[in-house]
Protein backbone atom coordinates (compact mmCIF):
# COMPACT_ATOMS: atom_id res chain seq x y z
CA UNK A 1 0.00 0.00 0.00
CA UNK A 2 1.32 3.43 -0.38
CA UNK A 3 0.76 5.56 2.10
CA UNK A 4 0.96 9.59 3.10
CA UNK A 5 3.72 9.15 6.19
CA UNK A 6 3.66 12.99 6.89
CA UNK A 7 2.34 16.57 5.75
CA UNK A 8 2.98 20.32 5.88
CA UNK A 9 1.27 22.99 5.08
CA UNK A 10 1.91 27.05 4.95
CA UNK A 11 -1.08 28.63 3.73
CA UNK A 12 -1.53 32.26 4.41
CA UNK A 13 -0.62 33.13 8.12
CA UNK A 14 -1.48 29.29 9.17
CA UNK A 15 1.38 26.55 9.53
CA UNK A 16 0.22 22.67 9.57
CA UNK A 17 2.53 20.48 10.61
CA UNK A 18 1.28 16.66 10.64
CA UNK A 19 -2.03 17.82 12.03
CA UNK A 20 -0.83 20.46 14.35
CA UNK A 21 -1.61 24.48 13.67
CA UNK A 22 0.09 27.31 14.38
CA UNK A 23 -1.32 31.00 13.22
CA UNK A 24 0.90 33.89 12.87
CA UNK A 25 -0.08 37.76 13.06
CA UNK A 26 2.08 38.24 9.89
CA UNK A 27 0.36 39.48 6.90
CA UNK A 28 3.27 39.94 4.86
CA UNK A 29 4.84 37.21 3.38
CA UNK A 30 8.56 38.33 3.83
CA UNK A 31 8.08 38.21 7.44
CA UNK A 32 6.23 35.35 8.08
CA UNK A 33 8.17 33.13 6.36
CA UNK A 34 10.99 34.41 8.29
CA UNK A 35 9.42 34.04 11.75
CA UNK A 36 8.67 30.13 10.77
CA UNK A 37 12.06 29.79 9.65
CA UNK A 38 13.74 31.27 13.36
CA UNK A 39 10.72 29.26 15.42
CA UNK A 40 12.09 25.96 13.51
CA UNK A 41 15.67 26.86 14.18
CA UNK A 42 16.60 26.41 10.67
CA UNK A 43 19.81 27.43 9.93
CA UNK A 44 20.13 27.57 5.57
CA UNK A 45 21.87 30.96 5.01
CA UNK A 46 20.99 30.21 0.92
CA UNK A 47 17.80 30.49 2.32
CA UNK A 48 18.44 34.62 2.28
CA UNK A 49 19.02 34.29 -1.55
CA UNK A 50 15.82 32.37 -2.64
CA UNK A 51 12.52 34.15 -4.31
CA UNK A 52 9.51 33.84 -2.32
CA UNK A 53 8.49 30.62 -4.12
CA UNK A 54 11.62 29.02 -3.43
CA UNK A 55 11.09 30.02 0.28
CA UNK A 56 7.68 29.13 0.77
CA UNK A 57 8.70 25.75 -1.22
CA UNK A 58 11.97 25.00 1.28
CA UNK A 59 10.21 26.10 4.12
CA UNK A 60 7.39 23.83 4.38
CA UNK A 61 9.63 20.67 3.16
CA UNK A 62 11.70 21.49 6.31
CA UNK A 63 8.59 21.62 8.56
CA UNK A 64 7.74 17.85 6.12
CA UNK A 65 10.90 16.24 6.59
CA UNK A 66 12.54 17.51 9.90
CA UNK A 67 12.47 13.96 11.94
CA UNK A 68 11.15 11.83 9.14
CA UNK A 69 14.24 9.81 9.26
CA UNK A 70 14.09 9.30 5.26
CA UNK A 71 17.99 9.26 4.96
CA UNK A 72 17.48 5.77 7.30
CA UNK A 73 15.50 4.48 5.11
CA UNK A 74 16.01 5.16 1.48
CA UNK A 75 18.78 6.37 -0.97
CA UNK A 76 18.82 9.42 -1.77
CA UNK A 77 18.63 8.26 -5.38
CA UNK A 78 15.10 6.31 -5.13
CA UNK A 79 13.70 9.76 -3.54
CA UNK A 80 11.49 11.74 -5.64
CA UNK A 81 10.02 15.49 -5.79
CA UNK A 82 7.28 16.06 -8.04
CA UNK A 83 5.25 18.81 -7.45
CA UNK A 84 2.42 20.99 -9.40
CA UNK A 85 2.94 25.42 -8.96
CA UNK A 86 -0.58 26.69 -10.25
CA UNK A 87 1.14 30.16 -10.79
CA UNK A 88 4.33 28.55 -12.28
CA UNK A 89 7.31 31.50 -11.15
CA UNK A 90 5.14 34.04 -12.50
CA UNK A 91 5.79 36.24 -9.57
CA UNK A 92 9.39 36.58 -10.07
CA UNK A 93 8.95 36.53 -13.84
CA UNK A 94 7.12 40.48 -12.97
CA UNK A 95 10.10 40.98 -11.21
CA UNK A 96 12.46 40.45 -13.91
CA UNK A 97 9.85 42.39 -15.94
CA UNK A 98 10.17 45.28 -14.00
CA UNK A 99 14.21 44.80 -14.65
CA UNK A 100 14.14 45.49 -18.40
CA UNK A 101 11.08 47.55 -19.61
CA UNK A 102 9.66 51.21 -18.75
CA UNK A 103 13.33 52.61 -20.00
CA UNK A 104 15.04 50.40 -17.36
CA UNK A 105 17.59 47.87 -18.17
CA UNK A 106 19.40 45.83 -15.07
CA UNK A 107 18.81 42.06 -15.34
CA UNK A 108 19.99 40.49 -12.68
CA UNK A 109 21.39 36.78 -12.68
CA UNK A 110 20.10 36.40 -9.10
CA UNK A 111 16.61 36.90 -10.21
CA UNK A 112 16.37 35.29 -13.45
CA UNK A 113 17.43 32.16 -12.33
CA UNK A 114 14.24 31.91 -10.21
CA UNK A 115 12.21 32.47 -13.49
CA UNK A 116 11.60 28.95 -13.58
CA UNK A 117 8.84 26.69 -11.69
CA UNK A 118 11.80 23.89 -10.97
CA UNK A 119 13.92 25.69 -9.16
CA UNK A 120 12.15 25.15 -5.97
CA UNK A 121 12.30 21.52 -6.76
CA UNK A 122 16.07 22.03 -6.84
CA UNK A 123 16.01 23.70 -3.88
CA UNK A 124 14.35 20.73 -1.56
CA UNK A 125 17.16 18.15 -3.12
CA UNK A 126 20.05 20.72 -2.46
CA UNK A 127 19.33 20.88 0.89
CA UNK A 128 18.08 16.96 1.30
CA UNK A 129 21.16 15.37 -0.97
CA UNK A 130 18.03 13.88 -3.08
CA UNK A 131 18.97 13.08 -6.35
CA UNK A 132 15.79 10.91 -7.94
CA UNK A 133 13.28 11.80 -10.35
CA UNK A 134 12.29 15.19 -10.23
CA UNK A 135 9.03 16.36 -12.31
CA UNK A 136 7.14 19.84 -11.85
CA UNK A 137 4.28 20.39 -13.57
CA UNK A 138 2.30 23.98 -14.08
CA UNK A 139 -1.23 22.40 -13.53
CA UNK A 140 -3.60 24.29 -10.87
CA UNK A 141 -3.46 22.03 -8.49
CA UNK A 142 -1.83 18.88 -7.60
CA UNK A 143 -5.26 16.69 -7.63
CA UNK A 144 -5.40 17.67 -11.34
CA UNK A 145 -5.84 14.92 -14.44
CA UNK A 146 -2.68 12.48 -14.41
CA UNK A 147 -0.31 13.88 -12.01
CA UNK A 148 -0.95 11.32 -9.18
CA UNK A 149 -1.18 8.24 -11.76
CA UNK A 150 2.05 9.74 -12.47
CA UNK A 151 3.37 9.47 -9.32
CA UNK A 152 2.17 6.37 -9.60
CA UNK A 153 3.96 4.88 -11.97
CA UNK A 154 7.28 6.01 -10.75
CA UNK A 155 6.85 3.69 -7.53
CA UNK A 156 4.98 0.73 -10.14
CA UNK A 157 8.33 0.65 -11.87
CA UNK A 158 10.86 1.13 -9.22
CA UNK A 159 11.89 4.28 -10.40
CA UNK A 160 11.19 5.96 -6.69
CA UNK A 161 10.60 4.39 -3.15
CA UNK A 162 9.52 7.40 -1.78
CA UNK A 163 8.37 10.78 -3.25
CA UNK A 164 7.83 14.62 -1.74
CA UNK A 165 4.72 15.65 -3.49
CA UNK A 166 1.89 18.42 -3.45
CA UNK A 167 1.94 21.79 -4.66
CA UNK A 168 3.32 25.33 -4.15
CA UNK A 169 2.15 28.77 -5.21
CA UNK A 170 2.62 32.05 -5.28
CA UNK A 171 1.40 34.84 -6.83
CA UNK A 172 0.80 38.62 -6.40
CA UNK A 173 1.25 38.00 -2.36
CA UNK A 174 -0.92 35.11 -2.76
CA UNK A 175 0.30 32.10 -1.37
CA UNK A 176 -0.39 28.59 0.01
CA UNK A 177 2.39 25.23 -0.03
CA UNK A 178 0.58 21.93 0.73
CA UNK A 179 3.42 18.83 0.68
CA UNK A 180 3.19 15.95 1.96
CA UNK A 181 5.65 12.29 1.74
CA UNK A 182 4.52 9.08 -0.15
CA UNK A 183 6.26 5.86 0.58
CA UNK A 184 5.32 2.78 0.11
CA UNK A 185 4.16 0.45 2.78
CA UNK A 186 4.04 -3.62 3.42
CA UNK A 187 0.26 -4.54 2.74
CA UNK A 188 0.45 -6.57 6.08
CA UNK A 189 1.00 -3.34 8.34
CA UNK A 190 -2.42 -3.38 9.56
CA UNK A 191 -1.65 0.57 11.04
CA UNK A 192 -5.24 1.53 11.35
CA UNK A 193 -3.71 5.76 11.34
CA UNK A 194 -1.99 5.28 7.59
CA UNK A 195 -3.39 7.40 5.32
CA UNK A 196 -4.03 5.97 2.11
CA UNK A 197 -1.98 7.79 -1.08
CA UNK A 198 -5.41 9.19 -2.65
CA UNK A 199 -7.35 12.07 -4.19
CA UNK A 200 -10.08 12.14 -1.21
CA UNK A 201 -7.25 11.68 1.61
CA UNK A 202 -5.14 14.37 0.38
CA UNK A 203 -8.14 16.24 -0.19
CA UNK A 204 -9.21 15.48 3.55
CA UNK A 205 -5.56 16.79 5.17
CA UNK A 206 -4.73 19.32 3.10
CA UNK A 207 -7.59 21.17 1.76
CA UNK B 1 3.74 -2.65 -19.02
CA UNK B 2 2.42 -1.74 -22.29
CA UNK B 3 4.81 -0.72 -24.67
CA UNK B 4 4.62 2.53 -25.88
CA UNK B 5 6.14 3.79 -29.74
CA UNK B 6 6.40 6.87 -31.69
CA UNK B 7 4.55 8.23 -33.73
CA UNK B 8 3.85 10.80 -36.17
CA UNK B 9 5.77 14.14 -35.61
CA UNK B 10 6.12 17.90 -36.93
CA UNK B 11 8.85 20.15 -36.39
CA UNK B 12 9.15 24.14 -36.65
CA UNK B 13 12.84 26.18 -35.92
CA UNK B 14 14.44 28.48 -38.11
CA UNK B 15 15.16 25.79 -39.88
CA UNK B 16 11.76 25.13 -41.66
CA UNK B 17 8.17 24.11 -41.11
CA UNK B 18 7.92 20.42 -40.60
CA UNK B 19 9.68 17.41 -39.54
CA UNK B 20 11.32 16.32 -43.20
CA UNK B 21 12.40 20.03 -43.77
CA UNK B 22 14.61 20.26 -40.62
CA UNK B 23 15.83 16.87 -40.61
CA UNK B 24 17.15 17.64 -44.40
CA UNK B 25 18.44 21.04 -43.15
CA UNK B 26 20.13 19.91 -40.37
CA UNK B 27 21.28 16.65 -41.90
CA UNK B 28 22.94 18.74 -44.46
CA UNK B 29 24.71 20.90 -41.90
CA UNK B 30 22.69 23.80 -41.90
CA UNK B 31 23.04 26.96 -39.70
CA UNK B 32 19.90 28.80 -38.72
CA UNK B 33 22.02 31.11 -36.12
CA UNK B 34 23.08 34.36 -36.92
CA UNK B 35 24.19 37.57 -35.12
CA UNK B 36 22.17 40.63 -33.20
CA UNK B 37 22.81 43.20 -30.84
CA UNK B 38 20.65 43.41 -27.65
CA UNK B 39 21.11 47.09 -25.55
CA UNK B 40 24.53 47.18 -26.76
CA UNK B 41 25.50 43.23 -26.27
CA UNK B 42 26.37 41.01 -28.80
CA UNK B 43 24.06 37.72 -28.98
CA UNK B 44 23.65 35.03 -31.68
CA UNK B 45 19.77 33.85 -32.01
CA UNK B 46 18.25 31.21 -34.40
CA UNK B 47 14.32 33.39 -34.80
CA UNK B 48 11.86 32.16 -37.11
CA UNK B 49 10.82 34.74 -39.51
CA UNK B 50 7.50 36.35 -38.20
CA UNK B 51 5.91 36.69 -41.87
CA UNK B 52 6.30 32.80 -42.42
CA UNK B 53 4.64 32.44 -39.01
CA UNK B 54 1.83 34.15 -39.63
CA UNK B 55 1.24 32.84 -43.38
CA UNK B 56 1.33 29.51 -42.75
CA UNK B 57 -1.31 30.30 -39.88
CA UNK B 58 -3.68 32.42 -42.04
CA UNK B 59 -2.98 29.40 -44.59
CA UNK B 60 -4.70 26.88 -41.95
CA UNK B 61 -7.61 29.06 -41.88
CA UNK B 62 -8.36 29.66 -38.50
CA UNK B 63 -8.72 33.15 -37.27
CA UNK B 64 -8.88 32.88 -33.63
CA UNK B 65 -6.33 35.11 -31.90
CA UNK B 66 -3.14 33.72 -30.76
CA UNK B 67 -0.08 35.11 -29.53
CA UNK B 68 3.48 33.77 -31.40
CA UNK B 69 3.99 30.89 -29.38
CA UNK B 70 0.24 29.69 -29.97
CA UNK B 71 0.10 30.06 -33.68
CA UNK B 72 3.44 27.36 -33.17
CA UNK B 73 1.69 25.04 -30.87
CA UNK B 74 -1.00 25.07 -33.21
CA UNK B 75 0.35 24.88 -35.89
CA UNK B 76 2.73 21.51 -34.90
CA UNK B 77 -0.18 19.78 -33.01
CA UNK B 78 -2.54 20.28 -36.25
CA UNK B 79 0.37 18.70 -38.32
CA UNK B 80 1.09 15.65 -36.31
CA UNK B 81 -2.49 15.30 -35.55
CA UNK B 82 -3.63 15.29 -38.98
CA UNK B 83 -1.49 11.93 -40.09
CA UNK B 84 -2.25 9.93 -37.25
CA UNK B 85 -5.89 9.65 -36.88
CA UNK B 86 -6.29 9.50 -33.02
CA UNK B 87 -9.03 10.73 -31.81
CA UNK B 88 -8.48 13.77 -29.26
CA UNK B 89 -11.97 13.83 -28.15
CA UNK B 90 -11.72 10.47 -26.29
CA UNK B 91 -10.56 10.09 -22.96
CA UNK B 92 -7.77 7.91 -24.04
CA UNK B 93 -5.72 10.33 -25.52
CA UNK B 94 -3.73 12.95 -23.89
CA UNK B 95 -2.16 16.57 -24.61
CA UNK B 96 1.02 17.68 -23.01
CA UNK B 97 2.49 20.64 -23.09
CA UNK B 98 6.56 21.22 -22.49
CA UNK B 99 7.36 24.93 -21.82
CA UNK B 100 9.13 26.93 -19.97
CA UNK B 101 8.25 30.28 -19.96
CA UNK B 102 5.23 30.33 -22.16
CA UNK B 103 3.37 33.19 -23.27
CA UNK B 104 6.06 35.27 -20.96
CA UNK B 105 6.28 37.57 -23.65
CA UNK B 106 2.50 39.27 -22.72
CA UNK B 107 3.79 39.80 -19.45
CA UNK B 108 2.82 43.86 -19.94
CA UNK B 109 -0.50 42.99 -20.74
CA UNK B 110 -0.87 40.36 -17.77
CA UNK B 111 -4.39 41.85 -16.77
CA UNK B 112 -5.79 40.72 -20.19
CA UNK B 113 -7.08 37.23 -19.59
CA UNK B 114 -6.46 36.56 -23.57
CA UNK B 115 -2.52 37.52 -22.44
CA UNK B 116 -2.78 34.07 -21.20
CA UNK B 117 0.88 34.25 -19.08
CA UNK B 118 -0.64 31.46 -16.75
CA UNK B 119 0.78 28.48 -18.72
CA UNK B 120 -1.79 25.90 -17.64
CA UNK B 121 -4.42 29.09 -19.33
CA UNK B 122 -2.22 28.40 -22.47
CA UNK B 123 -2.26 24.78 -22.19
CA UNK B 124 -6.16 24.92 -21.70
CA UNK B 125 -6.50 27.23 -24.90
CA UNK B 126 -4.28 24.91 -27.44
CA UNK B 127 -6.56 21.98 -25.94
CA UNK B 128 -9.72 23.12 -26.49
CA UNK B 129 -8.61 24.57 -30.09
CA UNK B 130 -8.38 20.75 -30.36
CA UNK B 131 -10.90 19.77 -29.02
CA UNK B 132 -9.22 17.19 -26.34
CA UNK B 133 -11.63 15.97 -23.83
CA UNK B 134 -8.95 15.65 -21.20
CA UNK B 135 -7.47 18.79 -19.35
CA UNK B 136 -3.71 19.07 -21.08
CA UNK B 137 -0.57 18.66 -18.72
CA UNK B 138 1.71 20.88 -18.64
CA UNK B 139 5.53 20.40 -17.87
CA UNK B 140 7.45 23.09 -17.07
CA UNK B 141 11.07 21.63 -15.89
CA UNK B 142 13.46 24.36 -17.27
CA UNK B 143 15.52 22.58 -20.23
CA UNK B 144 14.75 19.64 -19.67
CA UNK B 145 10.25 20.05 -20.07
CA UNK B 146 10.25 18.11 -23.21
CA UNK B 147 11.76 14.76 -21.70
CA UNK B 148 9.97 15.01 -18.84
CA UNK B 149 6.63 15.50 -21.05
CA UNK B 150 8.07 12.43 -23.16
CA UNK B 151 8.66 11.12 -20.14
CA UNK B 152 5.59 11.30 -18.16
CA UNK B 153 3.63 10.39 -21.26
CA UNK B 154 5.10 7.55 -22.01
CA UNK B 155 4.84 6.17 -18.15
CA UNK B 156 1.08 6.97 -18.50
CA UNK B 157 0.42 5.12 -21.85
CA UNK B 158 2.78 2.26 -20.24
CA UNK B 159 0.51 2.18 -17.37
CA UNK B 160 -3.03 1.84 -19.13
CA UNK B 161 -4.16 4.82 -17.73
CA UNK B 162 -4.34 6.47 -21.84
CA UNK B 163 -3.34 4.98 -24.58
CA UNK B 164 -1.85 7.74 -26.82
CA UNK B 165 -0.45 11.20 -25.95
CA UNK B 166 0.69 14.08 -27.98
CA UNK B 167 3.66 16.03 -26.39
CA UNK B 168 4.49 19.38 -28.13
CA UNK B 169 6.61 21.25 -26.51
CA UNK B 170 7.46 25.12 -27.50
CA UNK B 171 9.50 28.04 -26.54
CA UNK B 172 9.60 31.91 -28.57
CA UNK B 173 12.52 33.93 -28.00
CA UNK B 174 12.04 36.96 -25.97
CA UNK B 175 13.79 40.20 -24.63
CA UNK B 176 12.47 38.44 -21.28
CA UNK B 177 14.27 35.41 -22.05
CA UNK B 178 17.31 36.87 -24.34
CA UNK B 179 18.05 39.88 -21.13
CA UNK B 180 18.13 36.53 -18.56
CA UNK B 181 20.78 34.57 -20.44
CA UNK B 182 22.82 37.90 -21.30
CA UNK B 183 22.70 38.64 -17.59
CA UNK B 184 24.54 34.90 -17.06
CA UNK B 185 26.97 36.06 -19.98
CA UNK B 186 25.71 32.70 -21.33
CA UNK B 187 25.55 33.54 -24.50
CA UNK B 188 27.93 33.29 -27.50
CA UNK B 189 28.96 36.00 -29.83
CA UNK B 190 29.56 33.42 -32.45
CA UNK B 191 26.95 30.16 -33.48
CA UNK B 192 27.32 28.29 -30.83
CA UNK B 193 29.57 25.52 -30.80
CA UNK B 194 29.26 22.41 -28.55
CA UNK B 195 32.04 20.40 -27.06
CA UNK B 196 34.17 22.24 -29.43
CA UNK B 197 37.53 23.82 -27.96
CA UNK B 198 36.47 27.40 -29.03
CA UNK B 199 32.77 27.39 -27.57
CA UNK B 200 31.88 30.61 -26.03
CA UNK B 201 28.59 29.41 -24.37
CA UNK B 202 25.04 28.93 -26.03
CA UNK B 203 22.93 30.65 -29.15
CA UNK B 204 19.85 31.22 -28.36
CA UNK B 205 16.55 29.05 -30.70
CA UNK B 206 12.86 29.13 -30.62
CA UNK B 207 10.36 26.25 -31.89
CA UNK B 208 8.00 23.42 -31.56
CA UNK B 209 7.90 20.51 -31.92
CA UNK B 210 4.95 17.38 -31.39
CA UNK B 211 4.48 13.87 -31.40
CA UNK B 212 2.37 11.21 -31.29
CA UNK B 213 3.00 8.58 -28.45
CA UNK B 214 0.77 5.06 -28.67
CA UNK B 215 0.47 1.78 -27.68
CA UNK B 216 -1.42 1.10 -30.54
CA UNK B 217 0.95 -0.37 -33.31
CA UNK B 218 -1.51 0.38 -36.20
CA UNK B 219 -1.87 4.10 -35.25
CA UNK B 220 1.99 4.39 -37.15
CA UNK B 221 1.37 3.06 -39.84
CA UNK B 222 3.79 1.35 -42.52
CA UNK B 223 7.04 3.59 -40.64
CA UNK B 224 9.61 1.60 -38.83
CA UNK B 225 8.25 0.88 -35.41
CA UNK B 226 10.69 3.21 -32.63
CA UNK B 227 9.82 2.45 -28.74
CA UNK B 228 10.43 4.76 -26.16
CA UNK B 229 11.94 2.21 -24.88
CA UNK B 230 13.04 3.80 -21.05
CA UNK B 231 12.95 7.10 -19.37
CA UNK B 232 14.15 8.74 -16.35
CA UNK B 233 14.92 12.05 -14.63
CA UNK B 234 17.66 12.58 -11.91
CA UNK B 235 18.68 16.01 -10.44
CA UNK B 236 22.63 17.04 -8.82
CA UNK B 237 21.71 18.24 -5.99
CA UNK B 238 24.09 20.39 -6.12
CA UNK B 239 23.64 23.65 -7.55
CA UNK B 240 20.84 25.81 -8.74
CA UNK B 241 22.34 27.45 -11.62
CA UNK B 242 25.51 25.18 -12.69
CA UNK B 243 25.42 21.61 -13.98
CA UNK B 244 27.44 19.21 -11.66
CA UNK B 245 31.01 19.02 -11.90
CA UNK B 246 31.09 15.34 -12.15
CA UNK B 247 28.59 14.33 -14.50
CA UNK B 248 27.31 12.23 -11.82
CA UNK B 249 23.53 13.53 -11.59
CA UNK B 250 23.28 13.23 -15.78
CA UNK B 251 24.62 9.65 -15.45
CA UNK B 252 22.29 8.26 -12.85
CA UNK B 253 19.07 9.40 -15.41
CA UNK B 254 21.24 7.79 -18.17
CA UNK B 255 22.24 4.66 -16.05
CA UNK B 256 18.24 4.34 -14.76
CA UNK B 257 16.94 4.52 -18.71
CA UNK B 258 19.06 2.32 -19.84
CA UNK B 259 18.11 -0.25 -17.21
CA UNK B 260 14.23 1.04 -18.08
CA UNK B 261 14.76 -0.12 -21.82
CA UNK B 262 17.05 -3.30 -20.60
CA UNK B 263 19.95 -2.24 -22.69
CA UNK B 264 23.76 -1.68 -22.07
CA UNK B 265 26.06 1.22 -23.01
CA UNK B 266 27.01 -1.63 -25.72
CA UNK B 267 24.01 -1.57 -27.20
CA UNK B 268 23.55 2.21 -27.53
CA UNK B 269 24.44 3.47 -31.19
CA UNK B 270 24.04 7.07 -31.37
CA UNK B 271 23.93 10.05 -28.43
CA UNK B 272 21.83 13.05 -29.03
CA UNK B 273 23.14 15.39 -26.10
CA UNK B 274 22.33 18.16 -24.58
CA UNK B 275 25.45 20.06 -25.96
CA UNK B 276 24.69 24.04 -25.33
CA UNK B 277 28.05 24.63 -26.58
CA UNK B 278 28.81 26.51 -22.53
CA UNK B 279 31.72 25.55 -20.64
CA UNK B 280 30.70 24.19 -17.94
CA UNK B 281 27.57 21.92 -19.44
CA UNK B 282 29.59 20.63 -22.39
CA UNK B 283 32.28 19.98 -19.83
CA UNK B 284 29.77 18.00 -17.29
CA UNK B 285 28.10 15.61 -19.92
CA UNK B 286 31.72 14.58 -21.08
CA UNK B 287 32.04 13.14 -17.73
CA UNK B 288 28.77 11.59 -17.74
CA UNK B 289 29.05 9.82 -20.92
CA UNK B 290 32.27 8.54 -19.71
CA UNK B 291 30.79 7.26 -16.55
CA UNK B 292 28.25 5.47 -18.85
CA UNK B 293 31.08 3.64 -20.99
CA UNK B 294 29.35 5.86 -24.00
CA UNK B 295 32.41 7.82 -24.60
CA UNK B 296 33.01 5.45 -28.00
CA UNK B 297 29.75 6.11 -29.13
CA UNK B 298 28.64 8.67 -32.30
CA UNK B 299 27.62 11.72 -30.28
CA UNK B 300 25.83 15.06 -31.55
CA UNK B 301 24.14 18.29 -30.38
CA UNK B 302 21.62 19.43 -32.55
CA UNK B 303 21.74 22.93 -31.20
CA UNK B 304 24.94 24.35 -33.35
CA UNK B 305 22.26 24.49 -35.81
CA UNK B 306 18.43 25.90 -34.43
CA UNK B 307 20.24 26.92 -31.25
CA UNK B 308 18.74 26.62 -27.60
CA UNK B 309 15.22 25.82 -28.03
CA UNK B 310 14.56 26.03 -24.46
CA UNK B 311 11.47 23.95 -23.50
CA UNK B 312 10.82 23.12 -26.78
CA UNK B 313 14.55 21.25 -27.32
CA UNK B 314 13.68 18.00 -25.58
CA UNK B 315 10.92 17.31 -28.13
CA UNK B 316 12.62 18.63 -31.41
CA UNK B 317 15.68 16.85 -30.54
CA UNK B 318 13.47 13.84 -29.97
CA UNK B 319 11.66 13.90 -32.73
CA UNK B 320 14.50 14.11 -34.62
CA UNK B 321 16.29 11.46 -32.78
CA UNK B 322 14.11 9.00 -33.94
CA UNK B 323 13.91 9.83 -37.06
CA UNK B 324 17.63 8.82 -37.33
CA UNK B 325 17.38 5.76 -36.25
CA UNK B 326 13.94 5.08 -38.69
CA UNK B 327 16.82 6.16 -41.37
CA UNK B 328 19.67 4.19 -39.96
CA UNK B 329 21.85 7.42 -40.18
CA UNK B 330 23.08 10.03 -37.83
CA UNK B 331 23.74 13.72 -37.88
CA UNK B 332 26.78 16.00 -37.83
CA UNK B 333 26.96 18.12 -34.54
CA UNK B 334 27.37 21.34 -36.38
CA UNK B 335 30.06 23.72 -34.85
CA UNK B 336 32.52 21.01 -33.52
CA UNK B 337 35.79 21.00 -34.85
CA UNK B 338 38.07 19.93 -32.14
CA UNK B 339 37.55 18.18 -29.26
CA UNK B 340 37.00 21.20 -26.06
CA UNK B 341 35.78 18.88 -23.32
CA UNK B 342 37.98 16.78 -20.60
CA UNK B 343 37.08 13.66 -21.64
CA UNK B 344 37.19 13.03 -25.42
CA UNK B 345 33.88 11.76 -26.94
CA UNK B 346 33.32 10.43 -30.63
CA UNK B 347 31.20 13.58 -32.12
CA UNK B 348 30.21 12.91 -35.36
CA UNK B 349 31.63 15.54 -37.91
CA UNK B 350 30.23 14.57 -41.10
CA UNK B 351 26.36 13.18 -41.39
CA UNK B 352 25.61 9.83 -43.02
CA UNK B 353 24.70 6.00 -42.73
CA UNK B 354 24.95 4.49 -39.22
CA UNK B 355 23.79 1.09 -38.24
CA UNK B 356 21.35 3.07 -35.49
CA UNK B 357 18.93 0.94 -33.99
CA UNK B 358 19.44 2.58 -30.31
CA UNK B 359 19.64 5.91 -29.24
CA UNK B 360 20.16 7.85 -26.05
CA UNK B 361 18.74 11.45 -25.50
CA UNK B 362 19.86 13.65 -22.60
CA UNK B 363 18.93 17.00 -21.35
CA UNK B 364 20.15 19.41 -18.31
CA UNK B 365 18.91 22.08 -16.72
CA UNK B 366 18.30 24.98 -14.30
CA UNK B 367 17.52 23.29 -11.03
CA UNK B 368 19.91 20.69 -11.16
CA UNK B 369 17.96 18.64 -13.81
CA UNK B 370 18.75 16.09 -15.70
CA UNK B 371 16.44 13.65 -17.83
CA UNK B 372 17.22 10.59 -20.26
CA UNK B 373 15.44 8.96 -22.84
CA UNK B 374 16.12 5.53 -24.88
CA UNK B 375 14.82 5.38 -27.99
CA UNK B 376 14.96 1.72 -29.77
CA UNK B 377 14.02 -0.12 -32.72
CA UNK B 378 11.25 -2.22 -31.62
CA UNK B 379 11.59 -6.09 -32.25
CA UNK B 380 15.07 -5.74 -32.86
Amino acid sequence: MRIISRYASITRGVCNDNGVKTESAGDDFPSFIREIYSLRNISYPKFYKMDDLSKLAFVTSEMLLDGAGIHDRYANNDIGVILAAPHSSLDTDCAHHASITDGKYAPSPAVFVYTLANIMAGEICIRNGFTGENTVFAADSFLDDGIIPYVDALFDSKRIRACVCGEVDFFDKEYSARLFLVEERADDTQDVDSIEFNTDMIKKILY
Amino acid sequence: MRKVYAGHSSVITALGFSADENYSALFRGDCAITNEVFHDLPATTARIRNGLIDDAYAARGVSRNATRLEKLFMLSIADSLERSKINTKSGRTALVISTTKGNVGELSRRDDPESRVKLQDMADFIGRSFSFARKPWVISNACISGLSAIACAKELIASGMIDHAVVSGGDVITDFVLSGFLSFRAISDLPCAPFDADRKGLSLGEGCASIVLTSDRAVIGNEPLIEVAGCATSNDANHISGPSRDGSGLYLAVKKAMEGADVSSRDITSVSAHGTGTAYNDEMESKAFTLASLQDVPLYSLKGSIGHTLGAAGVIESVIAVETVRRKEIIASKGYVKCGVPMPLNVCVSSGALANNVCLKTASGFGGCNAAIVFAEADR
